[in-house]
């Protein structure tokens, strides 16, 4: 079932002689439960195609369907809404906010709605993230890889749609790079999330179902990986 | 749990420098709205309380009117309060007395009527029936009628008519005595007892023709006099225009009406509401100035937590009320606190005004006291205005914060999104300072919104301290030149009656009074000269013509003709270094001419100064000093000596060219010399101003000395000194309580963009930067800012303080200056608050390690 079809999706930025185009033309579709690598060398549009997945960022042309709906006819507060219960957004740095507990950040996407979080669900996850001991720890006090699983269960407490994660192991060493990955996998697998995942790193992008290759802006190729 | 609640608290605890500052300058803010609010409203208090005890509570009044619309006033729906009285008429005086009322205006009060026009008996009761009667005090020492309490009098009654032609028109108490154009029509005689004795009536205008009597009402009377008052003091109008008969005379108790908005003198509502809304506006823009900057400190700060935010899914609306919810908490701190200190505080003011300043003078008006005066309704202005200020101050932050572009700010783009013209460096500056001068002029010139801010902030600062400075020392000028240098004399007692000869007596009697030391006495007369306009300088011409001394081509020019007791004219000569043997000489009679006068200049609202004597080679000045027949009779005054000092008494600087005599001089001088005596005045030195003061006020008591005639000068110059010193203090409180505000503004811009730069400074340590280096580069960035808020400031500054000297109406001549001494106060200032800034957030940053802080900020 196709949970995602991008069309021709295009972005400039600037004016003038500063005018960059981020993404040329870009067009493909996404079962549900898939696993999407994306890799390019910076500046190639990776971020620039994530966001506009997620709905963060308007594309200058070019149409995104999530779940069979055109995203960008939505205002900003229903584009907001959508953010908060179809998508979930992982970033490489600064994902979690300072003042407020691991339960809390997770809670993050249940809170802005003013509903009250599932709490079994909330468990499970902090179960599985192994974060059960430090539930009400704030995120200076936890390691880079703790503070990750942290954004990890904050992205999956929803169930989403779509699970966006922009290098998420790009400032963690290879062992917690590699159980976040795991984490990844799991939720891809256990709960059928469609994931996309940019990275650098070639041992990450070959766990992958299918990897997409962008360079300047447009899908240089596409290669589908064996499990 | 509202998570953007939560972060909203946390972040304001997190800060608690900031958030101290922030929290500190609502206070400010809350507390000089309130107290310009607190203070306009007592003084309006103040204002209507007095004006209802000089001159009644109405607000507008009709004569005559008929029975029936007197009675139908209570009718009028706009119409609250009524009085009236019955007219009886006028009566002559049984001897002249002054010459500009010479009647009685007999009246039949009702009950109300004795509270309207607040009428005080001094001596005996209230008339109770139509043949007893009430008289005012000043009938007897103004208008010098021997008459008193048990005495029957009998008054010849009739009309005040004013005959044009064929015309008609009976006059009353509104219009004043007209000599020659007016007549008197006999009409009965009426026999009164005089029963009792009150002070002169609040409500008789000042002009009144007549002195107000007062009779029991008979049971129905033909004319009546109403005073009226409506539930909206603006609807008077309407009222009264809908009662006036054709023969009506109405009047309005302008002053009143004013002091509660609804009068028509501009000026003074424009003085009062329109003062207190500029105040009020300034403190308000100072205020946004700070906590919209605070904001915008505090969400640039968080603009990663604020994007991250929104890229999980918090709308634009949740975001902007987070930063509202924040300016809620602090304005739920600050703005009660504020509130309370800034009405304290003014009655605090209030307290000391009346009973520390001055000695002896309050802030008084007839006998009413200047005090704190709130009600429920200022207090609820008070909040909606600091609560508003709150809320604009927060709008503009929570709307940018809500339009960031959440992938620009999550890459932290717009840190590297510098153009290149903002990081042109100076060539002189890197040639001078070297690379730490231009490391500060490039960081300097990066961040234009902030360090608008910060430049901005300092530049209020300046131009209030400046303007207001400039403000208060040209106000402060103005008394001076009035008031002059210290009298020589502490008290004075003046007569204008018609006959000069009593002045003269009474002042003999006063001379006993207990501890004079000193003492003078002078007559004035006004006379008048006549000087061609060829002798006049062509910008001193535009201005007589202007103001109407100009007729034909000969200026008339008032002269003023100060006549002094031989004994003192003879001290006064012999201080100038004259002979006084020359200037007594009745053979040959001489007068000393004061070198410069002045005219009243009515365009430019301010005495101009004048010599008409031009190189003084000019030994006679021609004076007109009467006519005879419909002629005008002139004298020349010989003049003996010119001066620049006018005896003590004759005042600073009035319009007139002032010449000094001796009575017996003037006399022979001048025709009708008595009869042009504008007034007689007795001056008197004390060493115990107070004792003889009282003295003098119970031989006055006794002697039928009107105690208004003698007045206390040294308590009202210190009055006077007191109130601008009140009104000094009350400025630059007022100026530092905004500086303060403005402080705080610049502590917040200057200290968080230093600390938000602590990664760049940890690399640039890293990379070999000095400690020494790192002060020279911070130092150089701090001249900067103050170099470029003085460069605009100043200039600003003094234009304001021109503005101000043009337009501040302080009835004299004084000269621009640059207030020098605000200046360098300003330019002070200004560094050190910078400097101070500086050093106190180089020095939290000092303690950290710079690898930590590499390591731990991304960038």
């Amino acid at each position: 079932m196709e949970i995602l079809r991008v069309e021709d999706l295009t972005k400039i930025y600037g004016k003038g002689e500063s005018r960059v185009k981020a993404l040329d033309e870009v067009s493909f579709s996404v079962e549900k439960g898939e696993f999407i690598a994306i890799v390019g060398p910076s500046g190639s549009g990776k971020s620039t195609l994530l966001h506009m997945l997620g709905g963060v960022e308007k594309p200058t042309s070019g149409r995104v369907f999530v779940d069979g709906k055109d995203i960008y006819e939505q205002n900003d507060e229903e584009l907001a809404v959508f953010r908060r219960r179809q998508i979930g957004l992982i970033y490489q740095f600064y994902n979690l906010i300072p003042i407020l507990n691991v339960k809390e950040n997770i809670s993050l996407p249940f809170l802005m709605d003013g509903r009250n979080v599932n709490e079994s669900r909330l468990e499970e996850l902090l179960e599985v993230l192994d974060l059960k001991n430090r539930q009400n720890a704030l995120p200076g006090q936890l390691s880079g890889g703790q503070q990750q699983k942290v954004s990890i269960g904050r992205a999956l407490i929803n169930a989403p749609a779509l699970v966006l994660a922009d290098e998420p192991t790009g400032n963690l060493d290879s062992k917690n790079s590699q159980e976040i990955v795991e984490l990844l996998k799991k939720s891809n697998k256990e709960y059928k999330q469609t994931l996309f995942l940019i990275t650098h790193d070639e041992n990450i992008a070959l766990q992958a179902e299918r990897i997409i290759f962008l360079d300047d802006g447009k899908i240089l190729r596409e290669e589908v990986v064996g499990r | 749990m509202n998570p953007f609640h939560k972060i909203a608290l946390e972040s304001l605890k997190k800060n608690k420098t900031r958030t101290a500052v922030v929290i500190t300058g609502v206070i400010l803010s809350a507390a000089m709205i309130s107290g310009v609010i607190a203070f306009a409203s007592s003084l309006q208090h103040f204002l209507v309380e007095g004006s209802i005890a000089t001159t009644g509570d109405w607000y507008g009044m009709a004569e005559p009117v008929d029975k029936s619309i007197k009675e139908n006033l209570k009718k009028i729906p706009e119409v609250s309060e009524t009085s009236s009285y019955q007219i009886k008429g006028y009566s002559t005086l049984y001897k002249q007395g002054n010459k500009y009322k010479p009647y009685i205006y007999v009246t039949a009060f009702d009950g109300d009527m004795y509270d309207t026009g607040r009428i005080k008996m001094i001596h005996g009761r209230k008339p109770k029936n139509p043949n007893e009667i009430v008289i005012p005090e000043h009938l007897i020492t103004d208008g010098e009628q021997d008459i008193g309490i048990g005495q029957k009098i009998s008054l010849d009654m009739g009309k005040r008519e004013y005959i044009n032609g064929k015309k008609k028109k009976q006059l009353y108490q509104n219009v004043e005595y007209m000599p020659g154009k007016e007549n008197f029509s006999f009409e009965e005689s009426r026999t009164f007892k005089i029963v009792g004795i009150c002070e002169r009536p609040a409500a008789e205008p000042y002009q009144a023709a007549g002195y107000t009597a007062i009779t029991a009402p008979e049971k129905d009377g033909e004319k009546y006099g109403v005073y009226i008052k409506t539930k909206d003091p603006g609807d008077i109008y309407k009222v009264i225009k809908n009662i006036k008969g054709e023969k009506t005379e109405i009047s309005y108790n302008e002053d009143l009406l004013t002091y509660l908005g609804a009068g028509k003198n501009e000026k003074i509502k424009e003085m009062i509401f329109g003062l207190a809304a500029f105040l009020i506006g300034l403190i308000v823009l100072g205020s946004i100035f700070l906590i919209h900057n605070t904001f915008s400190i505090s969400l640039s700060e968080r603009e990663r937590e604020t994007a991250l935010l929104m890229a999980i899914g918090a709308t634009r609306k949740q975001l902007r009320r987070s930063v509202f919810y924040e300016a809620f908490l602090i304005g739920g701190i600050g703005i009660p606190i504020g509130i309370i200190a800034g009405i304290a505080i003014v009655g605090g003011f209030l307290f000391a005004a009346n009973n520390l300043f001055s000695g002896v003078g309050n802030l008084e008006l007839s006998g009413v006291s200047m005090t704190l005066f709130v009600t429920y309704k200022t207090i609820i202005l008070a909040f909606l205005v600091s609560f508003a200020t709150m809320h604009l101050s927060a709008m503009i932050p929570a709307l940018r914060a809500s339009r960031a572009s959440i992938i620009n700010t999550v890459r932290r783009v717009y840190d590297f999104r510098i153009s290149r013209n903002k990081t042109k460096g100076y060539n002189i500056v890197s040639d001078i300072f070297g690379v730490y001068g231009t490391l500060a002029i490039k960081n300097y010139s990066r961040n234009t919104r902030q360090y608008r801010v910060t430049v901005f902030s300092l530049l209020i600062s300046i131009i209030l301290f400046i303007s207001v400075s400039s403000y208060t020392h040209y106000l402060t000028s103005s008394v001076d030149a009035l008031f002059g240098e210290s009298e020589e004399y502490q008290i004075t007692y003046s007569y204008s009656g018609t006959s000069p000869q009593k002045g003269k007596d009474n002042y003999s009697i006063l001379s006993n009074a207990e501890g004079v030391t000193k003492k003078s006495f002078a007559q004035v007369l006004y006379m008048e000269t006549e000087i061609t306009a060829d002798k006049i300088d062509k910008k001193t011409l535009n201005l007589l013509r202007g103001s109407g001394y100009m007729k034909k081509d000969k200026a008339h020019l008032p002269v003023r003709i100060f006549a002094m007791d031989e004994r003192s004219y003879k001290e006064y000569l012999k201080n100038q270094g004259l002979d006084p043997k020359l200037f007594t000489d009745p053979e040959n009679p001489k007068a000393v001419a004061l070198r410069e006068g002045g005219f009243y200049d009515i365009t430019g609202q301010k005495y101009r100064k004048m010599n008409i004597y031009g190189s003084e080679k000019v030994k006679t000045l021609l004076v007109r000093t009467g006519e005879t027949s419909g002629i005008d009779e002139f004298h020349s005054v010989s003049i003996g000596a010119f001066t620049d000092e006018v005896p003590a008494g004759a005042g600073e600087f009035t319009a007139g060219f002032l010449m000094v005599t001796t009575t017996e001089i003037a006399e022979s001088i001048f025709i009708n010399y008595e009869k042009n005596i504008e007034t007689s005045t007795g001056f008197f030195k004390s060493d115990d101003t107070k004792t003889t003061y009282e003295s003098m006020t119970e031989i006055a008591s006794k002697n039928n000395i009107p105690k208004s005639s003698i007045i206390n000068e040294e308590e009202e110059e210190e009055i006077s000194r007191s109130l601008m010193t009140a009104v000094n203090i009350f400025s630059y409180g007022f100026i530092v309580l905004i500086s303060l505000i403005a402080v705080a503004n610049v502590f917040n811009t200057i200290s968080t963009n230093i600390l938000i730069r602590r990664r760049e400074f940890a690399i640039l340590k890293a990379v070999g930067l000095s400690e020494s280096g790192f002060m020279k580069m911070m130092n150089l960035e701090c001249l900067f800012y103050g170099l470029k808020s003085l460069l605009y400031g100043l200039p600003v500054a003094i234009i304001i303080a021109y503005i101000i000297y043009r337009n501040v109406n302080t009835g004299t001549e004084i000269a621009f200056s640059v207030p020098v001494y605000s200046v360098v106060i300003s330019i002070i200032s200004i560094f050190i608050i910078v400097f101070a800034t500086m050093i106190y957030a180089t020095h939290k940053i000092g303690k950290e390690d710079s690898i930590e802080v590499i390591k731990n900020e991304p960038l």
